[in-house]
């Protein structure tokens, strides 16, 4: 036996760590991946993907939860404005119902572009610790089979190619391609199937808490507003405004600055139970989406501003 | 960790670590796929060098760390195991002098525990092994040390060392003869 036969032999035992303390460091890490101040890519927030924001609803919701779900949201600093303004319709949610039809004829009359790469520009503002503006270009191979992403923060601008990452996660409406999407059924029954059924099925897999945190409607907002800031088929894009309109408790905000500081008017909905809202915002003329913005409880508001989407023939390339 | 979605098993298993953080660039949820597979082996890592109580904090540290380090790892290799295993082993440097004390305290660690499937001869030289090792390891350099455990206890190759700490597999080399001389030096004639 040499030293270091010796020294194995004397390597410790140690027990297997608590699972509690675990979850908590993984909920730590998840909080991390959606906290505005840390050195990540936060480009699809504010969102709801995964367990980012569904622990990010935990600990949020640990004081709210149970109490009603009236929870009066005050508008966040210069990032959105409340829906305190008079609708020009008979209420809310009718307006917003308006609202949403005018933006399917909108979407449904842009053009797709051409080419293999599905193509999204977007500014995202987060004012959470401090605030963070990240402009951000994103090309995607239909197929999911490449990426190029171009962030520039502040004027420091960064490259990254991805490579294929296709077989990591199952397509679906959380994880689409925009060939994913171009398979989606553009009949607005059959789509409010889909988009129920898969939303269903996420906040199943966040047992036992996940009915507490999000409602299915909830979280088929949130599936609706993360697909329309995408590069998608103008038939779908147009279908997901019109299953965004059935969705109980739309509801119409007249003024609102989305996070390129434009004003526009904007449909709101919960986002959780946690009190958190999301408000998509449109262009007050053309209807056309402009982005979304999300007013946390605890005064944090993150938003999104879409510039461009489309598809191009190449990476690199703007429509 | 019910509270949390789940990732269906095939989903995370079908992909190698740099594939998943790679996409956590840009998709920053996949970085649980590699907080799932690894915590728990970062967790013993930890645990074997400063104790339990101090692992669990250190375990949580290392994956934030690493979050945040995420564009830093090498694409090229397949497994983020030994890239944790380096930003555990920084982590650990604000911790020597709890470390030492540990390895002091080896020889009475090893009174207590009976080493079943050894003849008695094996258990009585590691036995006798236990104290002037633990005490010449306490001795040896931070960087000695680490590399001298992360071969002994954790079983990685000099080359997979040289990555996780981020020096040349030369230095590695030299550096554990170094370790391993003066612990021979410790040890009782018979094992030398």
């Amino acid at each position: 036996m040499d030293d270091l036969e010796l020294l194995s032999r004397l390597r410790p035992e140690t027990e297997d760590p608590d699972p509690l303390t675990l979850t908590r460091h993984r909920i730590a890490l998840m909080n991390r991946a959606t906290d505005p101040g840390a050195r990540a890519v936060a480009w699809r927030w504010p969102r709801m993907a995964g367990g980012a924001a569904v622990v990010a609803g935990i600990t949020a919701v640990g004081l709210v939860v149970g109490l009603s779900g009236g929870h009066e949201v005050s508008p966040g600093p210069g990032a959105v404005a409340s829906s305190g303004s008079a609708p020009p319709a008979a209420s809310p949610t009718r307006a917003a119902v308006v609202l949403l039809a005018n933006a399917a004829d909108a979407a449904a009359d842009a053009p797709a572009g051409t080419g293999d790469w599905a193509y999204t520009s977007s500014v995202i503002v987060m004012n959470g610790t401090g605030t963070n503006t990240l402009r951000l270009q994103v090309w995607e191979k239909t197929d999911g089979t490449d990426s190029l992403i171009r962030e520039d923060r502040d004027g420091k601008v960064e490259e990254f190619r991805t490579g294929d990452s296709s077989g990591m996660f199952p397509l679906s409406l959380r994880h689409p391609t925009y060939g994913y999407l171009a398979t989606l059924p553009t009949d607005p029954t059959a789509l409010r199937d889909e988009i129920y059924r898969q939303a269903q099925n996420e906040i199943g897999e966040t047992e036992p808490t996940g009915q507490q945190l999000y409602t299915v409607d909830q979280w088929a907002f949130l599936l609706i507003g993360e697909l329309v800031r995408r590069a998608a088929p103008p038939a779908l894009k147009a279908a997901l405004y019109r299953v965004a309109a059935t969705i109980p408790d739309v509801e119409y905000v007249d003024d609102t600055t989305d996070a390129a500081g434009r004003h526009g008017i904007g449909v709101a909905h919960s986002v959780n139970n946690g009190g958190d809202r999301t408000i998509l915002i449109f262009d007050r003329t053309t209807y056309q989406v402009m982005g979304m913005a999300t007013e946390a409880h605890d005064g944090g508001t993150g938003s999104e501003a879409v510039l461009a989407t489309g598809l191009v023939e190449n990476a690199g390339q703007t429509p | 960790m019910t509270a949390l979605p789940v990732r269906p098993a095939t989903e995370a298993g079908e992909v190698d670590d740099a594939a998943v953080v790679e996409r956590s660039w840009t998709d920053a949820d996949a970085f649980a796929v590699i907080f799932d597979r690894y915590a728990v082996t970062v967790y013993r890592f930890l645990a074997r060098r400063v104790g339990g109580q101090l692992a669990d904090d250190l375990t949580g540290q290392t994956m934030l760390v690493a979050f945040d380090q995420r564009r830093r790892f090498d694409l090229s290799q397949r497994s983020a195991l030994p890239w944790l295993y380096g930003i555990a082993t920084n982590l650990l440097h604000r911790h020597t002098r709890t470390e030492v004390r540990r390895h002091r305290a080896l020889a009475k660690a090893t009174a207590d525990t009976t080493l079943e499937g050894h003849d008695e001869l094996v258990t009585d030289r590691v036995t006798a092994a236990a104290q002037p090792l633990g005490r010449a390891l306490a001795r040896l350099s931070s960087t000695e040390r680490d590399i001298v455990l992360l071969v002994a206890w954790e079983d990685l190759s000099y080359e997979e060392i040289a990555l996780a700490l981020d020096i040349p597999v030369g230095t590695v080399r030299s550096r554990l003869h170094r370790a391993r001389t003066k612990l021979r030096r410790a040890l009782p004639k018979e094992d030398n």
